[in-house]
């Protein structure tokens, strides 16, 4: 089996720029109030929010790669996944206020002004809704991905972080972000040249039926910038449990093992072992998909749900599988 | 456990009740004496009792400002408390503004929410076991629950109203209203409407609704909405706000209210169809008018909690066995037994997994559940003596 350590020198690079540029360039006057149209809910900015709190680890990642952790109160639902490394020294500086979701008790605590969330269920009845949270002095934001109803691809990835960027007023900090990872995704892009797709069957467990990750997430784009085409990416949802027949017969060259920090609603102690490991052995252990090339082959990638969900660490995933999919071209 | 059993055997109201569940013929069969409820025995004095199930509830409720997510000392939430009651500074407010937030902006109407909804579950599952004379009924098995989670769902999806804050609190009740036309609608035959048919249809709307709000967030592309439904067929107090409280107290006062004014009614109806008609009760628009109000009732609580099994099928089967089933009596004693099994249970679900919540639902469906089953068994065998 290959499991490829993450390749971080050029992520490295770039944030290293980014950092620089930051410090050379203070932020330009912003006007503000700033309107944010964002899933159905307007909300509306008269300053930059100074205790903002993270729902999940893509908004985490996303708004410490603004370098945003000075305007931070608290992250959460990190569970067990270990941040990147370009973003732990930030993140070390900011109180972690749950390994699930934050609560709105922890929330008031945490004197939270802004609620960020990076997946639909960051904001729901059975937690707190995004009224509700308003109505206690909090505004909020949800990644656009968590409302999408169709394809998700970068440039809307881009959106979202020019989103936050004009939030916070650190647009120039934001349009350099979108640079870096442009230029990742370019680099990506020019080193594949002209290499074939491959197809890849993107995996979120389930024995008796497998759960697929389908066509409207931005995971099922980043296979594609790797080199792959997801070969569910015909279906318009985002997860769904698909059967080992269709993946059989759609005969994947490699398989994305994606995988998040919680079982059942709760972290697990050791997610690249009991969840992605896990699914690796279930995907061995499975009859139907014995002669698919993938398996017969050992070719399995994790891909856990701090570079999978959209974020910046979603480029992260993008070299690792390019370099899986595609060795040829990088040379190995 | 003798003792028990020999008051329940001297209760015709719950031998009838096992009579219905062994037999189906039994609403044709039954004919037994008009109920005497001033003579019935029970395990304490009514009054005595009240007092205790009143302090038992004011202390879980307590509980329920003192523990959460965020540990806010003792003599703190005492303080914000007694501060926020009196309307001045009696404590000094020497803590973070924020303790003041959580307790009164979340914990206070989560409290009050659980307590009202337990409550009006428990008093509506009491009147349904009467007018259907089935003690296997609770409000959800009219159909009205899944309705709710059904109107949610589909108001959800395709977006269908607005109006703000209260867009799924309305949908949830529209979906209850139509689920209870139509249950009435089935279960209505020749201008009349039996135990047996009203049962029958709602345990097949609630099927059929399921299936249609799984079909619903299964195939819809928004992902948010898997999350969202969650909260209604599981349940949940996390939403409580106090701009959301006044729909719900005010359903527990109008309805608890009609409840009491028809208390002699119920009681006729346990009697029996014969015996109540010859009594002069027009048990079939009376049967109607009550399923109208529990429905209604259940339709509210669902729409601001979500789905809440059990409460209102295992609390009144509780308060019988303590207050006896004149439901002049029956019904205040259920409405604050059913609170403390609500407000006990969001207690256990907050606290149990802390940080994570539990959905409420679970809890009383684990405790419930098994309390149930240990009552048809008992049930079964004083029933196998007596007969």
């Amino acid at each position: 089996m290959i499991v490829h350590s993450l390749s971080r020198s050029i992520r490295l690079a770039g944030f290293l720029a980014l950092g620089a540029l930051a410090l050379a360039a203070p932020a330009l006057a912003q006007t503000y109030p700033v309107t944010d149209d964002n899933c159905g809910v307007t909300t509306i900015y008269d300053a930059p929010p100074q205790r903002a709190v993270t729902l999940s680890n893509n908004a985490t990642e996303l708004m410490l790669a603004l370098g945003l952790e000075q305007q931070m109160a608290g992250t959460s639902y990190m569970a067990n996944l270990t941040i990147s490394p370009a973003y732990a020294e930030a993140y070390a500086k900011v109180p972690i206020l749950s390994p699930l979701v934050a609560t709105t008790e922890q929330l008031i605590d945490a004197e939270a002004d802004f609620v960020y969330a990076g997946y639909p269920d960051g904001f729901s009845e059975s937690r707190h809704t995004r009224d509700q949270l308003h109505d206690l002095g909090m505004q909020t934001r949800l990644n656009v991905e968590g409302c999408n109803l169709g394809a998700f691809g970068f440039p809307q990835l881009f959106d979202e972080i020019r989103s936050v960027a004009a939030i916070f007023g650190v647009a120039e900090r934001g349009e350099a972000l979108i640079g870096d990872l442009s230029a990742r995704l370019d680099a990506v892009k020019a080193a594949l040249g002209d290499a074939a797709a491959i197809p890849v069957f993107i995996y979120n467990g389930g024995d008796t039926a497998p759960n697929a990750v389908l066509g409207n997430t931005l995971l099922s784009q980043a296979v594609a910038a790797a080199g792959g085409e997801n070969i569910f990416a015909d279906v318009a949802n985002r997860y769904g449990a698909v059967s080992w027949e269709q993946v059989a017969e759609r005969e994947p060259q490699y398989i994305v093992v994606f995988y998040s920090g919680t079982a059942g609603g709760q972290a697990v102690a050791d997610p690249d072992k009991e969840l992605g490991q896990a699914r690796v052995d279930i995907l061995k252990a499975t009859p139907a998909i014995a002669n698919v090339p993938a398996v017969l082959n050992d070719r399995f990638i994790l891909v856990n749900s701090v570079q999978g969900q959209p974020g910046p660490s979603t480029l992260d995933a993008v070299e690792a599988m390019a370099r899986a999919f595609h060795p040829q071209a990088f040379g190995q | 456990m003798m003792h028990h059993r020999s008051d329940l055997a001297a209760s015709p109201n719950q031998t009838r009740l096992l009579g219905v569940l062994r037999s189906s013929q039994a609403e044709h069969a039954s004919v037994a004496a008009v109920p005497a409820p001033q003579g019935r025995r029970s395990l304490l004095s009514y009054g005595l009792a009240m007092v205790v199930l009143t302090l038992l509830l004011l202390v879980l409720m307590l509980a329920g400002l003192m523990l959460g997510s965020v540990p806010v000392p003792a003599p703190t939430a005492l303080g914000v408390i007694i501060n926020a009651m009196t309307g001045s500074e009696i404590v000094p407010a020497t803590w973070r503004g924020v303790y003041d937030t959580i307790i009164i902006e979340t914990r206070v109407p989560r409290v009050i929410l659980a307590a009202v909804v337990g409550a009006t579950l428990a008093a509506a599952g009491m009147t349904i076991q009467a007018i259907v004379r089935n003690p296997l009924a609770g409000p959800s098995i009219l159909g009205v629950s899944s309705g709710a989670a059904t109107g949610a769902v589909i108001v959800m999806r395709w977006g269908l109203i607005s109006l703000g804050a209260f867009t799924l609190y309305f949908s949830a009740f529209a979906g209850a209203l139509a689920t209870l036309v139509i249950v009435f609608w089935v279960a209505r035959s020749g201008g009349q409407m039996t135990p047996t048919r009203l049962v029958l249809a709602g345990i097949a709307m609630s099927s059929v609704l399921s299936a249609l709000t799984s079909l619903l967030v299964l195939t819809s592309p928004d992902p948010q909405l898997a999350a969202r439904v969650l909260f209604w067929t599981l349940g949940g107090f996390g939403s409580a706000q106090w701009k959301l409280l006044p729909l719900p107290i005010a359903a527990l006062v109008i309805g608890l209210g009609l409840m009491l004014v028809q208390a002699r009614r119920l009681n006729l109806l346990m009697a029996g169809d014969e015996t109540a008609a010859a009594l002069g009760l027009n048990i079939h628009r009376f049967r109607q008018a009550m399923f109208v109000l529990t429905a209604a009732l259940t339709g509210v609580m669902v729409a601001v909690s979500g789905v809440i099994g059990f409460v209102g099928l295992i609390v009144p089967h509780i308060v019988r066995f303590l207050v006896g089933a004149d439901h002049r009596r029956a019904l205040p004693a259920v409405a604050l037994v059913g609170a403390s099994f609500t407000v006990g249970a969001d207690l256990v679900a907050r606290t149990l997994i802390s940080p994570l919540e539990l959905p409420v639902g679970i809890v009383t469906a684990l405790v419930g559940g098994p309390f149930f089953i240990w009552l048809l068994r008992r049930d079964a065998k004083s029933g196998e003596r007596s007969s």
